[in-house]
């Protein structure tokens, strides 16, 4: 049983228009997790509890074996943040906050930042309030990385960047992968980033976790049945389908527990199944979202 | 070194598929001969750009196909079978053929018809490589 | 509580405002020259208003600087990132304002002595005079008060309003005190019960304000 980089137990948190309730969440060490949900959905709110930024008002939240937040300083030692409102001292040069970085933590490696630098393309001595978004977001990961922190939490690290920047700056993230004792934990509304590199995906909604799987469970899992009717097919009843899309005699069914049964009941049902698809994670996700919306307005 | 490997998005299939389709090539041509040692999971994610539980089903599928081996604490290694790139290219040639069998069917074409055509596609082959 | 993390955090504020720092101490030095070098009444308000002003106008750039527009600015994520707790953060924010106040503040109290006690002016006017410094350093506790714990521009902006309307009301106010307003042109400083009673009430509002300021921030369970 590995070790739990991560482990957030029944986390509710209240304020007057948005509540977060029963949030579970266990990342195992040397994992990557995505964290995909709307906007509102409460992701940044759970990655700010994780951090001890803001406090639950209920459950228990574990961070590299660190009670959170009493035994916040602890973890942040070995914690890298990274968020997408996170800003840099605007009269400051990339260079001052390095040394800053340096002369806090002990594992700042120099040679590592360097090369940092020189991969980013930064210019150390630029001053801060002059840099683009991407530049922005590669200077605030440099800063997080070249400590060598044990997890990385990252609030919507691609968002806003190019795509020369993003491919970068997910070829770093990977980098810290080759240490098994490493993770990483990154909440994005690119479901592509997500479903690239992420060994774990957690959806989240309306302060409520919908699903937390690992990607290829997930992936195995749900695909779209394209049909042509005969006679007097409903999709009704029937169970494992999650959506039905249908206009005349054609048709496609999304279920989430697909198997040889699912589609031998489809056809039962009397419907001849014309192709068999699988669902990118984008598509997965917003099934996920309106089956869990339904659910709770019936 | 493995960074020859490339994951495409675009591309319809599954990410672990495309992992070993590109392994049972490099071991196919010979790059990656029988003992060969396979880069680690870890070191492989991280060169391709994805996750490490899709590299990681990746090698437990091709063990389960016989053409890697995972000693435990050790690493993963290409099947000792001395036959193994002619065999693989040998089956991968066998896939084609039932494809184009099948077409031939669809098409009512019979089996005289379909040496026919082969004949005649080789032939145009040798021309052009002339 | 990681001391070497709130020098680390004091040192960084000083990096970054150090030039508006500097730039209103020479100011102030400036006034204190113009006051203590020239000898007449135009240059004593002349320097005295330069010193004045220099030290109004650095309690509120720190305060907006360096506290409410950490916020606005939206650096608290970054620097809360670090091993800090908020309680550390607040005290290295506390700190350093003050300490930074203090030292303008301690060159216009000796600019003020000096004329008072070592010229003609009359040496009664110090009964006028330390209240007057001490309402001063009040106003910048309340003000590092307000703005950290209110987390608003808003809010920092009023309170700095506040007390700089609420310090000539102050002045107004202890003028008519007897023991002070009596003493303008004595040749003598004499102080009374009733003027250490104000300054002692003072004292009590800075240590209350710096209390209740580490209270308030201790017990927030939100901190971004």
């Amino acid at each position: 049983m590995t070790a739990l980089a991560v482990k957030l137990a029944a986390v509710g948190k209240d304020y007057r228009h948005f509540h977060l309730r029963d949030i579970d969440l266990e990342l195992e060490e040397g994992r990557v997790m995505g964290f995909v949900g709307p906007n509102g959905a409460g992701k940044s709110t759970t990655i700010r509890i994780l951090l001890g930024l803001i406090h639950q008002d209920r459950g228990h939240v574990s961070v590299l074996g660190h009670s959170m937040p009493r035994d916040q300083v602890a973890a942040k030692w070995d914690i890298g943040f990274v968020s997408e409102d996170m800003r840099l001292y605007g009269q400051a040069t990339l260079e001052w906050h390095m040394k800053l970085m340096a002369s806090i933590y002990p594992k700042w490696d120099e040679d590592y930042a360097a090369q940092l630098l020189k991969r980013f393309e930064l210019r150390p001595q630029q001053a801060m309030r002059r840099v683009s978004h991407g530049e922005r977001t590669k200077a605030l990961l440099l800063l997080a990385l070249a400590r060598r922190p044990r997890l990385l939490v990252l609030d919507e690290p691609t968002t806003g960047l190019d795509p020369v920047a993003r491919r970068d700056v997910l070829a770093e993230l990977m980098d810290v992968i080759l240490d098994e004792r490493r993770s990483i934990l990154f909440s994005s509304h690119n479901t592509l980033d997500v479903e690239q590199i992420s060994d774990q995906i957690t959806f989240i909604d309306k302060g409520r976790i919908i699903r937390s799987l690992d990607k290829e469970t997930f992936l195995d899992r749900w695909r779209r049945l394209r049909f042509e009717a005969r006679g007097g097919f409903s999709s009704d009843g029937l169970p494992g389908i999650v959506e039905t899309v249908r206009s005349g005699q054609l048709g496609a069914v999304v279920t989430d527990v697909y198997s040889d049964d699912v589609v031998e009941r489809v056809k039962l049902a009397g419907a001849e199944i014309t192709a068999i698809e699988r669902m990118t994670l984008e598509e997965i996700f917003v099934a996920n979202v309106v089956r869990s919306r339904k659910e709770v307005r019936p | 070194m493995h960074s020859e490997l490339v994951i495409s998005q675009s591309d319809g299939r599954p990410m672990y598929q495309q992992v070993m389709d590109q392994i049972r090539q490099k071991i196919a041509v010979g790059d990656w001969p029988g003992g060969h040692e396979l880069p680690s999971i870890r070191a492989l994610a991280a060169s391709v750009k994805v996750s490490v539980i899709t590299v990681k089903r990746a090698y437990m599928e091709l063990e389960r196909e016989g053409l890697i081996v995972t000693r435990q604490g050790r690493g993963s290694f290409v099947a000792d079978d001395a036959n193994i790139g002619p065999k693989l290219q040998r089956e991968e040639l066998q896939h084609h053929l039932e494809e184009a069998v099948k077409r031939a069917r669809l098409l009512g074409m019979d089996l005289s018809e379909l040496l026919d055509l082969v004949r005649w596609v080789r032939a145009q082959a040798l021309k052009d490589e002339r | 509580m990681n001391r070497s993390l709130i020098m680390t955090l004091m040192r960084k504020d000083w990096d970054l405002y150090k030039r508006a720092i500097i730039s209103l101490l020479v100011l102030g030095i400036i006034g204190l020259g113009i006051v203590v070098l020239g000898r007449t009444q135009f240059t004593f308000i002349i320097g005295g208003v330069l010193l004045i002003t220099a030290i109004i106008i650095l309690g509120c750039v720190l305060v907006q600087a360096s506290i409410a527009g950490e916020r606005k600015e939206q650096h608290l994520a970054f620097v809360m990132s670090l091993p800090v707790t908020a309680r550390e953060y607040s005290w290295a924010k506390i700190i350093f304002c003050l300490t930074a106040y203090s030292v303008v503040w301690a060159l216009l109290v000796a600019a003020a002595s000096y004329v008072v006690l070592g010229s003609p002016i009359p040496d009664g006017m110090m009964a006028l005079f330390v209240p007057m410094f001490l309402a001063l350093w009040c106003c910048m506790a309340l003000m590092t008060g307000v703005s950290i714990v209110s987390e608003s521009m808003q809010a920092t902006v009023i309170i700095m309003t506040a007390c700089n309307i609420g310090i000539n009301f102050f002045l107004f106010s202890i003028v008519r005190i007897p023991d002070i307003g009596s003493q303008f042109d004595s040749p003598t400083l004499t102080f009374t019960g009733p003027i250490y009673a104000l300054l002692g009430a003072e004292l009590l509002f800075i240590v209350v304000t710096i209390g209740l300021t580490l209270y308030l921030q201790c017990r927030k369970t939100d901190f971004i």
